[in-house]
């Protein structure tokens, strides 16, 4: 394939992370870039990194581009994971199209704590914010880190329950680490970079310089990472085409456990629980239920 | 608890650069320095396959047998790393030298586990391994966050071994530690080096880097500058 160079040299093999994101932000402003167009380019060569696909010199532009950015949003600490190379987690390699490179910020350390995914609807019932609200808390009092993806309702409530009850939240965005969305999240985003672990894969460049018609794919693109980085995901509440819906179907296709509130399964509108339970979901009534499924 | 921690390394060195650079206080945009992965301070959260892989590479020979075997495992599985990751002609380009240990070689924890590893690494090759360095007094370890000697006492301690540089002549030097902290260990060895021939090249490679926690690093950054007299 388009491999441009692969020397055997120490200080050329090396993985230099701000030309890795350079040559990670300059492959996705290629025509027709896709987590899977990405993803099948390093399959064919396990051992590439961005950077033998990219000259040097347009990797450090698309690089600048990005460092120049993150430095306006005001973001003095970051890191990147590279496929391949230092603390990126091999459990990542579990999605359908792995991730080649991902930027945070805050405690990486917080990865290799036991983690859980609750998401949901966006637009929660009353009983609904209830529900992950409380399986939030009780999560925390079993010290397991909470993940969710920073979107409003069952998300937010979520990431803002495990941080009052004292404990561990992890954000993985569908946006950059330079932009916030719904901007009201933009405050919790901060303290949860601040204090816990912001994720995105999304390249800041191309994302910067597309329509919200084609970032909107950022959104389910980041519920397979957020799958393969958990050992399960919970749902509390979804509608028929809920985003959340993207996450359940990866959890399973990457051997990880899923969880379906009972409640979903009482709403006789609603077919996806049924589905998902049939191909391996595991309905649940309550967090003891769930305890006990973590405890085996 | 102990576990083995991550049982291999990446394939590939990470370099320090801009990215990272900032939590090494000593390092300069001129040092070249490059590890597997990176250690975390502790904090009390996870405990990372990588921290646990360092806690039992530093394990102290006076511990318990039971903690040893561990550490044997450590240094096997960094030795194999190390094999893979960086090709025959460049490890035989380089001489390697084990930045030294804390300890002196007749205190009961003077601990060789660096060129014991490089040794490991690099049997049956034709590779320059040199203990250039060795302390004048036994000092405590630097580990973490805590940083409790100044560069300039531990230049002072700091002695280079002229028959050993005699011997041959260096070529290329990578200087090898197990955890890359501020960067003041590998500054020393590097400014004890230059007095003897200031124009060798001078890499390090380290098993990890120490990455701080976003919540001490302002703080730690502010006594280093308060410790060092910097803005």
């Amino acid at each position: 394939m388009d491999l441009i160079s692969q020397a055997a040299d120490l200080e050329s093999r090396a993985v230099r992370p701000a030309r890795e994101l350079g040559a990670y932000e300059a492959l996705w402003c290629q025509e027709g870039a896709s987590f899977k167009t990405l993803a099948a380019k390093f399959r064919a060569q396990p051992d590439a990194i961005p950077s033998d696909f990219v000259a040097p010199a347009e990797a450090e532009r698309y690089g600048r581009a990005a460092l120049d950015a993150i430095r306006e949003a005001g973001i003095r600490h970051f890191g990147v994971r590279v496929q391949g190379a230092g603390e990126y987690p091999a459990r990542l390699l579990d999605a359908e199209h792995p991730v080649t490179l991902l930027y945070f910020q805050g405690n990486w350390d917080i990865t290799s704590t036991r983690c859980v995914a609750i998401v949901g609807t966006r637009r929660p019932s009353e009983e609904g914010m209830r529900r992950a609200a409380k399986l939030a808390r009780h999560f925390v009092q079993d010290n397991f880190t909470v993940v969710s993806g920073l979107a409003q309702g069952i998300d937010t409530i979520a990431h803002t329950t495990a941080i009052e009850a004292g404990g561990r939240t992890v954000a993985v965005l569908g946006t950059p680490i330079t932009t916030s969305y719904p901007p009201e999240n933009a405050e919790l985003q901060r303290r949860i970079a601040d204090e816990f672990l912001v994720i995105s894969q999304v390249p800041i460049v191309r994302y910067s310089r597309q329509h919200w018609t084609g970032n909107r794919l950022f959104f389910p693109a980041r519920n397979a990472t957020m799958s393969a980085l958990t050992e399960a995901t919970v749902i509390v509440e979804a509608g028929n085409t809920s985003g959340t819906l993207i996450q359940a179907r990866h959890a399973l296709q990457q051997g990880r456990r899923l969880f379906i509130l009972d409640s979903c399964f009482q709403n006789p509108e609603l077919r996806w629980p049924h589905k998902f339970l049939e191909r391996g979901a595991v309905r649940v009534k309550d967090y003891d239920e769930l305890r006990a499924h973590f405890a085996t | 608890m102990t576990s083995s921690g991550r049982t291999s390394l990446p394939s590939r060195l990470t370099a320090i650069d801009e990215t990272t650079r900032g939590d090494h206080y000593y390092l300069a945009e001129a040092d070249r320095c490059f590890c597997f992965g990176e250690y975390f301070a502790d904090q009390g959260w996870g405990h990372s396959p990588t921290n646990q892989l360092i806690f039992n590479y530093k394990c102290k020979p006076t511990e318990k047998s039971a903690r040893l075997r561990w550490k044997e495992q450590a240094i096997a599985t960094i030795a194999a790393g190390l094999k893979a990751a960086i090709a025959r002609q460049e490890v035989e380009r380089h001489t390697w030298v084990p930045i030294p240990s804390s300890k002196l070689p007749d205190h009961p924890e003077y601990d060789d586990r660096i060129v014991k590893t490089l040794r490991r690494a690099f049997a049956g090759y034709d590779v320059d391994i040199r203990e250039l360095f060795r302390q004048s007094a036994s000092t405590d370890a630097d580990h973490g966050s805590s940083s409790r000697m100044t560069p300039e006492s531990l230049l002072e301690l700091l002695i280079v071994d002229h028959d050993a540089w005699d011997r041959a002549p260096p070529r290329p030097i990578i200087l090898f530690d197990d955890v890359l902290t501020t960067g003041k260990h590998f500054k020393a060895c590097e400014r004890r080096l230059r007095e003897i021939d200031p124009a060798i090249a001078i890499a390090g490679v380290f098993v990890a880097r120490r990455a701080l926690p976003r919540r001490i690093d302002d703080f730690e950054t502010a006594a280093l500058r308060s410790k060092a007299g910097r803005p």
